[in-house]
């Protein structure tokens, strides 16, 4: 390497925003401590160029577009992208970490009839909100993907750290919030009363800053672990699309993404649940169902295949690849389609690791139910195909 | 997609095409080449135009193509590089800032110490004298001077602190300068 004044300068550059490798570093440092000349560019650039510190600087690329897609479209209008096609295919945060699943168990395949259409059997798109939202009761939006750290609103301190939001409220605001967690994110949340709540994506939560009156009130639609802090003299109840769950204080699980059938899963305590007229108790280590046709129906379930969404892990037995793809919308926030009908109904057991590559998923899913995968729109849209079809 | 463990492994998966290549890319040096364009331009709003437009059109125009990923330093230098002649470009067309932009350049006629272990030759008897190295202070210099990693990468894989890597590497150079003399004796 040319030791050029203008590379000491990319060196001083790389070091501000630490990205220099430990050997460059080494040789700058040395530069620094034994040249003069060197160690006044140093203390120039750092004063004039930013006074405020490199955070300062840096601070400001948080709020760039979060990837490639999303940063043409919003620099070229005209783009025929519309934005909420433009979707992410990998989460990165921090040191950028790789995403993806991993099928691990065995799989039951039963293969439907043969087809040769052109047009795709099934499109799963995520929705157009791109960041986590809390739209406050008085219709303020806040976005908490942009928005770190502490944010003052409406009297209200809110604290927005590693995608846990905890708040502080000097007034008695109980109009109720609506947080909105979109597809690709997890998000949690500690309430006044100190009850925590986990939402995975895709879930909804509406609450207010306070509680008040002799019940807690909240309403989830999507999916969420909540762990509710004891006050037997204040229940608390959930309002579900089409059920409730009320507690005094206990840890459970509930999931209304399939409308027609919302489940709760207590790992604690006891609830009882309403829908329409029926009451029902549930016990802990027990699942219950909500089919508005059914009632409700109750069954022991398994704690890792219920909660093991908090750790990125997702068991599914006996799903079919329709199940899959909408899973991976909803985890990922990408475009999924299914271009053949004859695989949607293939099922597979295993599961999905989200800290895993996803191309780990995808290669046992191609070698175990010969459903062939390829990616369109500059790797935008996964497409999954009959692979004995050999379209691609 | 597996995160690339080094910018030749980055570099090779862009060129590949792999999905998210370029994603990790962005987020690995948009804050570093955004501080470098704010360097060279004094203003915020202009290095972010610089830069994203860059960067859309290194996507757009293929332009990791034309990297030779020779060493672990190709890709960044190339993106510095890049964007560096960008802002120039809008400078030029500004005296008053070309002039503050050189001052904070040191002069061309002084020289600085040159970074020794750049030298090719020398590669070879280097991984002679690496083997000699006791074994954490060979990984430790491996990593900084071949994958050409951070001192906080460096101490996350290896699980010690940053304080380690930056002595290790110091006691490695030292270790590495007396072996290398003698091989130059020979």
């Amino acid at each position: 390497m040319k030791t050029t004044p203008d590379y000491i300068h990319q060196l001083m550059t790389e070091k501000l925003a630490a990205v220099i490798s430990a050997a460059d570093e080494h040789y700058l440092d040395e530069l620094i401590d034994n040249d003069p000349e060197v160690r006044k560019k140093w203390e120039r650039l750092l004063h004039e160029c930013m006074p405020e510190g490199p955070e300062e600087v840096l601070d400001r690329v948080s709020r760039w577009p979060e990837n490639i897609a999303l940063l043409i479209a919003g620099r070229r209008p005209d783009n025929h992208h519309r934005k909420d096609k433009l979707i992410r295919l990998y989460r990165i945060t921090g040191a950028a970490a790789a995403i993806a699943l991993l099928v691990l168990a065995g799989w039951i395949l039963f293969k439907g009839p043969r087809h040769g259409q052109t047009s795709p059997d099934l499109v799963s798109r995520p929705g157009s909100l791109d960041h986590i939202q809390l739209e406050l009761a008085s219709g303020k939006a806040v976005n908490l993907s942009r928005q770190e750290g502490l944010i003052r609103t409406e009297g209200i301190e809110l604290i927005n750290k590693k995608d846990v939001l905890t708040y502080q409220s000097s007034t008695s605001a109980n109009g109720l919030n609506t947080l909105t967690i979109p597809a690709g994110n997890m998000y949690s949340i500690t309430l006044a009363d100190s009850t925590q709540i986990w939402l995975n994506s895709v879930t909804t939560l509406r609450f207010p800053f306070k509680f008040s009156g002799n019940r807690r009130e909240i309403s989830i639609n999507g999916e969420a672990y909540l762990k509710v802090a004891k006050k037997p003299d204040m229940p608390f109840i959930v309002h579900l699309p089409n059920s409730d769950v009320q507690v005094t204080g206990t840890e459970f699980n509930v999931n209304t993404y399939n409308a027609d059938a919302e489940q709760i899963a207590l790992i604690e305590g006891s609830v009882n649940l309403t829908a329409g007229n029926t009451t029902t108790a549930l016990s802990s280590g027990k699942q219950a169902v909500y089919s508005e046709h059914t009632g409700w129906s109750i069954n022991p379930f398994d704690g890792d295949q219920v909660t093991g969404w908090r750790q990125g892990l997702f068991y599914f037995y006996d799903a079919t690849l329709k199940d899959i793809t909408l899973l991976l919308t909803r985890w990922y926030g990408i475009t999924v389609i299914i271009d053949h009908a004859g695989i949607r109904d293939r099922r597979l057991a295993g599961v999905l690791d989200k800290k895993q590559p996803l191309e780990v998923f995808l290669e046992n899913i191609k070698a175990v139910a010969r459903i062939h995968y390829y990616y369109t729109e500059k790797g935008q849209e996964l497409h999954f195909a009959d692979a004995s079809l050999q379209t691609h | 997609m597996t995160a690339p463990d080094n910018d030749i492994d980055l570099l090779k998966q862009l060129q590949e095409r792999r999905p998210g290549a370029f994603d990790y890319m962005y987020h690995k040096y948009r804050h570093w080449l955004f501080l470098a364009a704010v360097s060279f331009l004094h203003s915020e709003a202009e290095a972010e135009e610089v830069v994203q437009e860059f960067l859309i059109d290194f996507w757009q125009k293929e332009m990791y193509e034309r990297i030779i990923a020779q060493q672990a330093n190709s890709l960044k230098n190339f993106l510095y590089v890049s964007v560096r002649n960008r802002c120039l470009n809008r400078l030029a067309k500004d005296g008053t800032r070309n002039k503050r932009y050189r001052a904070f350049l040191i002069s061309e006629d002084h020289t600085v110490m040159p970074n020794e272990l750049e030298n090719k030759e020398l590669r070879v008897q280097l991984r002679i004298a690496i083997s000699q190295l006791p074994p954490r202070q060979a990984e430790v210099f491996k990593q900084a001077y071949i994958s050409m990693k951070t001192r906080k990468e460096i101490a996350r894989e290896m699980n010690i602190s940053e304080e380690t890597v930056k002595k290790q590497i110091a006691l490695a150079l030292k270790t590495l300068r007396r072996l290398l003399r003698k091989i130059e004796h020979l």
